[in-house]
């Protein structure tokens, strides 16, 4: 597509124009945003978020694959000004990225894949309330700057710091607008459960992120504002086991955005959200036989069903979620009519991605 | 009055890299093969393999798949393993 290589682009600290204009075109000659408009990085704003945050600005936070450039505390805060963030979203981007640089999630294949997968950060706790981010209506789209920037952010040092270009490094077949920007949070106060980081082994009362790498959001019409609990489940397994997914071919994590609708409706009839896992999961199956039309990993592939069960019983049901903890369940969303919308969102199998969270830090 | 604008994009990190002794035929060589998962990989290596023991004659051939297409090899697996009974490897890189 025409980018300026990396290192040389790498090799100056600021570039200076005369004017405004020319500040917009030189952004995009230079290749410093993926087609968005940006907000121009000037050393005010960058020193506005290191001055927030008391740190030095050559602090390193990691280094960024597959490109492997070096995320110091400066390179961030450039690209989280670009974005758009307040100095106060530093604490949420930085929390993703130490999720993001563990092993599990392997970032490098992540960036690089022909899939389509993007991290999608999910916040939780009090922090979505103190910061505004959105919970409800048009949860994965426009309308809330902190969900729109921090998203951003992630998305800007991916491509700045980490090298994820499209077409270069980046070998997404088809991509998806996730990689524009990919950040929601959960709702607490409609939520009759537990937050999503409690499951996962936080301390329900912190702030935290989870980062997973997924598909575009798929929307499910469970009709639960109507249905009783036994049909809502019913529904959302047969939506989410389909076969061309990587989850149901190769395994590893799924995200579950139950609406906060759907969420009290079970909750009402005494399921909880242990309950709403178990029977997702074993509905959630796909009969061998039909398994079978799906070709893409082959059966003597690690991560094929074949190696857990017996395929040559083509009645044999293969469960879509593995193990429990790779059904991720969470609540958010409008609280909309009584069709009951929820939306699955599926991993890319066990080749990495795996939802890692992170305990959100502020300055003290 | 100019605009200054702060640099997004950051220096790689670089590791130093000793690049190793060439090998110069194969014939007697202890040869390793390292490839990924897919479908079509699995079929093009056992090509290349019976292809190299054919016109070359290894002493021998180990040829691995990597656990994970997508992640690189282990070094406490994948790697030690070729290390112990390899001299040269040929990876496949790319899908």
């Amino acid at each position: 597509m025409g980018y300026l290589p990396l290192e040389e682009l790498a090799m100056f600290d600021a570039v200076e124009v005369d004017d405004y204009e020319t500040a917009v075109e030189e952004i995009y000659r230079l290749g410093w945003t993926d087609g968005l408009p940006v907000i121009l990085p000037t050393l005010r704003l960058v020193q506005r978020i290191l001055d927030y945050l008391g740190r030095p600005p050559d602090e390193v936070i990691g280094v960024i694959p597959p490109y492997h450039g070096v995320a110091t505390l400066e390179k961030i805060a450039v690209n989280c000004v670009m974005a758009g963030c307040l100095p106060e979203h530093l604490p949420v981007v930085l929390a993703a990225l130490r999720a993001m640089l563990k092993e599990r999630f392997n970032l490098n294949g992540v960036q690089a894949t022909t899939h389509c997968a993007a991290p999608l950060l999910i916040v939780s706790g009090p922090v979505v309330e103190q910061l505004g981010f959105n919970s409800r209506d048009n949860l994965f789209a426009g309308g809330c700057r902190a969900n729109a920037a921090v998203g951003r952010a992630i998305r800007l040092i991916l491509w700045n710091i980490g090298g994820g270009r499209a077409g270069e490094l980046d070998k997404a077949v088809l991509g998806h607008p996730g990689k524009w920007s990919y950040c929601i949070a959960e709702e607490q106060e409609w939520n009759p459960w537990g937050p999503l980081h409690g499951d996962r082994g936080f301390n329900p009362a912190e702030s935290c992120v989870t980062v997973f790498a997924g598909e575009a959001p798929h929307h499910i019409m469970t009709g639960g504002g109507y249905s009783s609990p036994d049909k809502v489940l019913t529904v959302l397994a047969d939506s989410m086991a389909t076969l061309g997914n990587s989850t149901m071919q190769a395994g590893g994590d799924m995200v579950l955005v139950i609406g906060p609708l759907v969420a009290r409706h079970l909750a009402e009839k005494g399921y909880s959200k242990s309950d709403v896992r178990a029977t997702v999961i074993e509905r959630a199956r796909k009969p061998a036989r039909l398994m079978k039309a799906n070709e893409y990993l082959g059966e003597s592939h690690p991560f094929h069903f074949s190696r857990f069960m017996n395929s040559r019983d083509d009645e044999a049901l293969v469960p879509l979620i593995r193990r429990p903890e790779n059904l991720l369940i969470m609540v958010a969303g409008g609280w909309g009519s009584g069709s009951g919308i929820c939306a699955f969102i599926p991993g890319w199998g066990q080749h990495g991605g795996f939802a890692e969270t992170e305990k959100i830090d502020f300055p003290k | 009055m100019s605009i200054r604008m702060m640099n997004p994009v950051a220096k790689p990190h670089r590791e130093a890299f000793r690049r190793p002794v060439r090998i110069e035929e194969l014939h007697g060589r202890q040869l390793g093969l390292l490839f990924n998962g897919h479908v079509s990989a699995v079929k093009f290596w056992k090509h290349l393999q019976d292809l190299l023991s054919e016109l070359y004659y290894p002493r021998s051939v180990t040829s691995l798949r990597k656990e994970n297409t997508f992640a690189p090899a282990a070094a406490q697996g994948e790697i030690a393993e070729l290390t112990i009974r390899t001299e040269l490897v040929l990876v496949g890189v790319g899908a």
